[in-house]
């Protein structure tokens, strides 16, 4: 018997056998290649630069940073600025931000400043904060590629593609707001048609499907799955355009997320991770996008709002480098290759080696300027009102206890949230908070009539119990009023905000659904809830009196992870609200419990859909791990009850349609017809009878048709784990 | 390699001495080109793509952000290269040529053994296939194979496994 060892060994050897080396491919004749095609290594990307300091100067700025801060802080509190040190940076800002933001400069510099917010008092000092920084013993692990592990744990970055490996319920998704009713007047008489479920009416979310009404945005996979953009006439059932986009060396954008808005396609790409691309395309000729910008912004991509045609992009830069000179280089992150301008990076945490940048431009106007700023501390996640984007993140709190008011304070875990007043291009900081606990995902997170509430759960070690809260927070993010110890010793799974009630899932053994009334801010009180089997991980208003919540089976005693369970509430009277009916579908899960932007809902016909991928034993036949099932079910809510539902197979009937691994899989409507989408086909069906009509290949066929002949014809394969 | 001359390579290389960066690419070469023949399939595709990516990483060094990051860095342009020309490839509908590379899977054909290494591996999909040239042959961790696939590093660890399980078994180690 073979260990485990000899086993990886022996594999890996097979891969490292020798292999010839082609003459053409030696080091002399490639050198030769490199020569004789003239090839030069280009000068670095030039931004708008400070001048470059030669070595010494820098060991001696360096040397000098470390005695004269000493112990005080790097940055001050600026009103203005030094003459000298002006007048040397504007030779290297961008002409743009010199005139037009001095005066709101200054309101923001005062309230920013009551607040205790720091501006950078000027780029190089920023620049030798970092260094500074780099140079103390045990801050060099900040500046390692490490920092990337931290974030993918506390992340909940929804990326599209984002697998949800493990089932597990930890990760809950609410989803769709109000059915959004965004222009549509370009297409005038045109059939209703499925949009993105957004969270809030007005605020536009990027997504990997948009749809027109007519023609189906996607983003689908390449033979060797990079992401392109694919359009789908949905008269015609064709493909008619699909395309990737790459940088100037060739090389494939990752797509996350595309926006369309009046023939302007946007989408947000990012290339190694830690760049950020807006690329934007007029879609007059469908079969032909002529690309009109491209802005770049430094950062890990989180997250992106598009309210009316302006686009608002979230990335989180980190401060990286092996040597005092690149960090000194990395130090300030940049927008449209123009670094930020000091007096546009505030200082939240100072010891943090990541800024958070975002960045406003009209996607409406080719021309128009990009306006940016960026904070010193981190985000992950967001929420967006209209007027307001707030970013936060998980952060521990390693505080012990507080027990001097009475009041215990031992949560391991805290929420840092900052917040930003968006007014077209005009961006601002507006204040940054923290309160206690975790959030289960944006829809925690709601602003009504200028304040935020915000649903959270933390551990409390003192009496090893769970407790959900729900905060309401003034503009400045202080805690004005809350409601704490919502259930005992549960964990919240879901929240919904509408007007002045709050919807709020918490779960242990079964599911009670509270409902908070927040009409006087200062003092919100539970009116009502319901005791249900299983959870909700995900709540959608239907009107004004139901509420659909779709998440986990269960009894009594446990959920049921491996069932899906939709529940319809009647929530008309907010003291007794009601669990009306019920719909179970064994054996699968729905996508929306990892995406709430698969949630489906057909307000004119009032049906609601849910993707759902089913277990890989399906009606008895065991497809080993080849390939994934996945239904589209339908369900028509009527007088209170699912009067009628309808699944609507997208695979896996015959073994033929059994494909490796999916990406994706939604559902969007345009008039009676329903189209199921994954990377590899969008299916349409007759919404109100369920048959299959057509069906469009988009993507890759050759290269899945391939794969699909080799991984059925063959016999499957043990599972070892 | 030693860090130290990696980075005083690279350091000559950024100033556009082609010699010292053809050094830099002598010590990946063999590992270069094994990996592009895994992962297009064809050794002729091979060929092109690791002269592509070469003249591409002359040209960008200044980009290259740690001189230590070298080999993981030129293997992603690589990696690049070699699956835009496997797509072009399979845009116009061509079979990869299986008999291209007829002497590679001769040198990896183990006398007792009816199937090659290249044989199983296209018997895997794509991702599994990507996830064990990138693991095996050029020595990327689940992390790094997580951002080049968008995929987080605890799936990938998973599915490589179960992938290295089914060549395993396919190779009858």
């Amino acid at each position: 018997m073979k260990s485990n060892e000899d086993i990886l060994k022996e594999i890996e050897n097979k891969f490292n056998e020798d292999v010839p080396l082609p003459e053409s491919l030696s080091k002399s004749n490639v050198v030769k290649m490199l020569e004789d095609k003239n090839i030069r290594p280009q000068k670095a990307k030039v931004k708008v630069l400070p001048k470059i300091m030669s070595a010494a100067a820098i060991l001696a700025v360096v040397l000098c940073t470390v005695i004269a801060f000493g112990m005080r802080s790097d940055f001050e509190v600026v009103k203005t600025q030094d003459e000298t040190e002006q007048a040397s940076q504007e030779n290297f800002r961008p002409e743009s931000s010199q005139e037009t933001e001095k005066e709101t400069e200054t309101d923001i510099t005062e309230e920013l400043e009551a607040a205790g917010i720091m501006v950078a008092k000027s780029e190089s000092d920023l620049r030798n904060h970092f260094v500074k920084m780099y140079t103390k013993d045990g801050i060099y692990n900040f500046f390692d590629d490490s920092i990337e592990y931290v974030f993918d744990i506390v992340g909940g970055v929804s990326t599209d593609t984002a697998v949800n490996d493990n089932m597990q319920p930890t990760v809950a998704a609410t989803a769709a707001p109000m059915a959004p009713q965004y222009s549509t007047s370009e297409l005038k008489g045109s059939a209703p048609h499925g949009q993105t479920n957004l969270q809030e009416e007005k605020v536009d979310e990027g997504d990997i499907i948009k749809n027109d009404g007519r023609y189906l945005y996607i983003i689908s996979y390449d033979p060797v799955n990079q992401t392109e953009i694919t359009v789908v006439d949905t008269k015609t059932m064709s493909e008619i355009y699909s395309g990737l986009i790459l940088d100037e060396y060739s090389r494939a954008f990752s797509i996350r997320d595309i926006y369309f808005n009046n023939n302007i396609l946007t989408a947000i790409c990012t290339l190694d991770k830690d760049e950020t691309f807006v690329v934007t395309y007029d879609t007059t000729e469908k079969h032909n996008p002529k690309e009109i910008r491209r802005v770049d912004q430094d950062g890990y991509y989180v997250s992106s709002r598009m309210v009316g045609s302006v686009l608002y992009t979230v990335t989180n830069y980190s401060v990286r480098g092996s040597t005092v000179e690149e960090v000194k280089n990395n130090a300030i992150p940049s927008v449209c290759d123009c670094y930020i301008p000091c007096e546009k990076c505030y200082i939240v945490d100072e010891e943090s080696t990541r800024y958070i940048v975002l960045s406003a431009f009209d996607t409406a106007k080719p021309d128009a300027e990009v306006s940016s700023l960026s904070i010193l501390g981190s985000g992950f996640n967001t929420y967006s009102s209209e007027n307001t984007l707030y970013v936060y993140e998980t952060d521990y709190d390693r505080g012990e206890t507080d027990g001097s008011e009475g009041e215990s304070y031992i949560y391991s875990e805290i929420t840092n949230i900052h917040a930003f007043s968006l007014d077209g291009t005009n961006i601002k900081f507006k204040a940054s908070g923290t309160i206690p606990g975790t959030c289960v995902n944006q829809y925690s997170f709601d602003e009504y009539k200028g304040n935020l509430r915000v649903a959270t759960c933390y551990y409390n070690y003192k009496n090893d119990k769970d407790v959900s809260s729900v905060y309401i927070l003034d503009g400045k993010l202080e805690i004005i009023g809350k409601v704490t110890d919502i259930a005992d010793d549960e964990q919240v799974k879901s929240v919904r905000f509408m007007g002045e009630t709050g919807y709020v899932v918490t779960f242990r053994n079964t599911d009670p659904l509270f409902i908070i009334d927040f009409s006087d801010p200062k003092k919100p009180v539970i009116t009502g809830e319901v005791k249900i089997p299983g959870f909700s991980s995900y709540l959608h208003p239907i009107g004004e009196n139901y509420l659909v919540g779709v998440g986990y089976d269960g009894d009594e005693q446990n959920a049921n992870l491996s069932s899906v369970k939709v529940s319809l509430f009647d929530v008309s009277d907010k003291t007794a609200p009601k669990e009306v009916d019920t719909f179970v579908i064994k054996d699968a899960t729905a996508v929306t419990n990892s995406d709430t932007k698969a949630f489906f809902y057909y307000p004119e016909k009032s049906l609601i859909g849910i993707p759902v991928q089913h277990q890989r034993t399906h009606n008895g036949t065991d497809y080993g791990y080849y390939g994934e099932i996945y239904s589209f079910k339908v369900l028509k809510i009527e007088n209170g009850k699912f009067t009628s539902n309808i699944g609507f197979m997208h695979n896996g009937e015959e073994n033929s349609n059994i494909r490796f691994y999916n990406r994706f899989f939604r559902g969007t409507y345009v008039g009676n017809m329903l189209y199921t989408i994954d990377n590899y086909n969008v299916i349409e069906h007759n919404i109100d009878n369920g048959e299959k009509t057509r069906e469009c290949v988009i993507g890759s066929p050759e290269s899945n048709s391939q794969s699909v002949v080799t991984g059925t014809t063959s016999a499957p394969y043990i599972i070892y784990d | 390699m030693s860090s130290k001359i990696t980075k005083d390579l690279v350091n000559k290389a950024k100033n556009g001495d082609a010699e010292a960066f053809g050094e830099l690419y002598e010590a990946y070469a063999k590992d270069m080109f094994r990996f592009a023949c895994y992962y297009t399939g064809s050794s002729s595709l091979a060929e092109d793509c690791v002269s592509e990516s070469v003249c591409i990483a002359f040209e960008k060094i200044a980009t290259l952000k740690k001189a230590d990051a070298f080999k993981s860095w030129i293997f992603k342009i690589l990696f690049n290269c070699c699956k835009k020309a496997l797509s072009e490839k399979i845009r116009q509908r061509e079979t990869v040529e299986i008999s291209a590379v007829s002497h590679l899977s001769a040198a990896l054909q183990d006398e007792n053994e009816k199937i090659s290494l290249q044989n199983a591996l296209e018997k895997l999909s794509e991702e599994e296939r990507d996830i064990l040239i990138l693991h095996y042959s050029a020595g990327y961790t689940s992390k790094e194979i997580g951002e080049m696939l968008n995929l987080k590093d605890a799936t990938v660890r998973s599915k490589m496994m179960r992938a290295t399980a089914k060549l395993r078994e396919m190779l009858h180690i």
